[in-house]
């Protein structure tokens, strides 16, 4: 899909172009979002450690449950009231 | 359907409804009944009077709109949920009132939970008869 | 403290859809209240995320009754990520929304509607209870149902009765299992269901539940072969929806399908996660092969969500601590990198009038820093170095070539070539 920004426009088909009538309001709200994602994207991409560490640890935790049985069975005997 | 009969009928008719409806509301705690079921019943209220007198009246003995009552009933609900945060305990805790009050007993946040259930139930039922009979231009948004 | 503040992101979204139901008629005050409510959400996320990542994992049990009997609201370290991902979303899909829907919609409850699509999505994330998260996801879809048919022109209702059907049978699905599993073990609490079932005596049994649970799921976050639904739906409503439900919803799916056979089914892994390896390549080889005769930008950027389901799928179903943190940073950059994409291609849209490729060109000529724009996130989705997409492959393929998963590996390197040419 990125043909689409830098093939040149199919003949027979009519340039439309509707950027110069948004008003200024328009513009941020459309632009401003993109670019924080776009911003977002980069910052994950080059420094990327501490974002993969979060999901190493979040994976480390997931792998190994004991922390969050714990935490919700707190105080229930370890889960086995009505055994 | 707007017969003589019919609009004659209605206005006896709705007083006991709603009361009806009330009934069930408060007798919900312990026993058949609840928010639900009485917030139907109210519902069937208006659309009695709906069908006897069209939807523009119905609207006017309404007074608010039913986006209101939905709206209002979630509110309700939601305040019952964080009234236990206030009582310092967790979210949606039952508190309930010491003092007994006439009619409905004993008054706690269960309660106040289903008189928000009431409201939505009703609001939600009265907007889908709302939109499906009105039959004027533009129809009821 | 705590207690108060693991509820926040689903009571603030709540709060503000019925102040906008309140404020029905004016348009601009419904504005403020959604973004408001959904920056707090993402302020109360950081917070939580601080908690977590500090002092580890914290539950609150709804009512004070003790779990497995009340409902358990849980965040852990994936909850927290998730939930501040979401927050970011609902805030920067917030703005755009302002500036591209059309007043129509805002009139008929868009800012409504989008605020109980988040309470369900953050509902989902942090509940601990299985029938709570079918209710949570129930809350999800009935919101996505309005919002994909929200406007009413043809093809939004033909993708939105595609979208409702299939989503229906998952939920029904989902409900059915919940049902048997409560039969079979008697609580559908998570953490005592995942007690409970390392001591039950008929591992097949269970094996067999968590197949449903692994339909159910899998229709929901579009995988193989029960995926069609996705590109036929994702490209008909707006693009702000689109991109919130291209962002969200499939990747609420993926969080309970790692949830659940993380926490849950874990006493059979060699059957599900064979299961799950399998299924992950198809939905990687069909998505990206889907992608190459879309003419549409919306359907080949909804049939590469199908595509990349694939890869996070095949992360958990590696199943080692490496390939689940793949996964989840794939989560991470894939939520970021698609809804931006989708804005992007809502912003051509906007100028240009059309999605269609065969009428678009030179788009870059004429605006060459909206062209850098999209560079970006699609080069971060091919999984170009250093951009995140690359990092995201990265571990996962590691993670393949220290299972010794030859087949899958290759196939996702495979996959991501294609990617890359298109």
């Amino acid at each position: 899909m990125e043909r689409s920004f830098w093939k040149d426009l199919p003949e027979g088909v009519e340039d439309i172009d509707k950027f110069d009538t948004f008003s200024t309001s328009k513009k941020r709200y459309l632009f401003i979002p993109a670019i924080t994602l776009a911003v977002c994207t980069l910052i994950i991409g080059f420094f990327t450690a501490p974002f993969f560490d979060a999901a190493a640890s979040s994976a480390s935790e997931l792998v190994n449950n004991v922390d969050y049985i714990k935490s919700v069975l707190e105080g229930v005997n370890n889960g086995e009231i009505y055994s | 359907m707007s017969t003589l009969i019919l609009r004659t009928a209605v206005k006896y008719l709705i007083p006991g409804m709603f009361l009806f409806s009330l009934f069930l509301l408060f007798r919900g705690h312990n026993e058949p009944g609840g928010g639900f079921v009485g917030g139907l019943v109210a519902a069937a209220a208006v659309i009695l009077y709906t069908l006897a007198n069209g939807v523009e009246m119905a609207e006017k003995m309404l007074h608010v709109s039913p986006h209101k009552l939905i709206a209002t009933g979630l509110l309700v609900a939601l305040v019952a949920g964080i009234t236990g945060w206030i009582a310092g305990k967790e979210f949606m805790t039952g508190i309930w009132l010491d003092m007994p009050i006439p009619v409905i007993w004993k008054f706690g946040t269960p309660v106040l939970f289903d008189i928000g259930v009431y409201l939505l139930v009703t609001g939600m039922v009265v907007k889908v008869i709302f939109t499906l009979a009105d039959t004027r231009e533009g129809g009821n948004q | 403290m705590m207690n108060i503040l693991i509820l926040l992101p689903l009571v603030i979204p709540f709060l503000g859809a019925i102040l906008t139901l309140f404020f029905r008629e004016k348009v601009s005050f419904q504005r403020g209240i959604f973004s408001v409510s959904s920056g707090l959400v993402f302020i109360v996320s950081l917070f939580l995320l601080d908690h977590v990542f500090t002092t580890g994992v914290f539950s609150v049990q709804i009512g004070g009754w003790k779990a497995p009997f009340g409902i358990t609201f849980v965040v852990d370290k994936l909850s927290a990520i998730m939930i501040s991902i979401s927050g970011l979303m609902a805030f920067s899909t917030s703005l755009y929304a302002f500036g591209s829907i059309d007043a129509e919609r805002e009139k008929f409850g868009f800012y409504t509607l989008l605020s109980t699509l988040f309470v369900g999505i953050n509902g989902s994330f942090l509940t601990g209870d299985l029938f709570n998260l079918y209710v949570w996801f129930e809350v999800m879809l009935m919101s996505s149902f309005v919002l994909i048919a929200l406007g009413g022109t043809k093809a939004q209702l033909e993708g939105a009765v595609k979208y409702v059907t299939l989503n229906l049978i998952s939920s029904l699905f989902f409900l059915v299992a919940v049902g048997i599993l409560y039969g079979i073990v008697g609580t559908l609490n998570m953490a005592d269901l995942a007690v409970k079932i390392k001591m039950h005596q008929d591992p097949w049994l269970i094996t067999t539940v968590a197949l449903m649970f692994i339909i159910a799921f899998g229709i929901k976050s579009a995988m193989f072969p029960l995926f069609f639904w996705l590109p036929a739906s994702y490209h008909t409503p707006p693009a702000v929806i689109s991109a919130v439900f291209a962002g969200m919803l499939t990747k609420v799916g993926v969080y309970a399908m790692i949830r659940v056979f993380t926490l849950i089914f874990t006493n059979n892994p060699e059957v599900t996660n064979g299961v799950l390896i399998v299924l992950a390549g198809a939905t990687m080889l069909v998505g990206v092969l889907g992608a190459a005769a879309q003419n549409d930008i919306r359907r080949i950027l909804s049939f590469h969500i199908v595509s990349q389901i694939g890869y996070m799928i095949m992360g958990l179903a590696l199943a080692s601590p490496l390939a689940i943190a793949g996964a989840v940073f794939y989560i991470i950059h894939h939520i970021i990198v698609k809804t931006n994409l989708f804005l992007i291609g809502g912003i051509v849209n906007e100028i240009k009038g059309t999605f269609a490729l065969n009428k678009l060109g030179g788009v870059y000529k004429s605006y060459p820093l909206l062209g850098l724009l999209f560079l970006i996130p699609a080069l971060s989705l091919a999984g170009i170095p250093p951009l995140s997409g690359f990092w995201a492959k990265f571990s996962l393929v590691k993670a393949g070539f220290e299972a010794e998963a030859w087949f899958i590996t290759g196939l996702s390197l495979f996959v991501s070539i294609l990617t890359l040419f298109q």
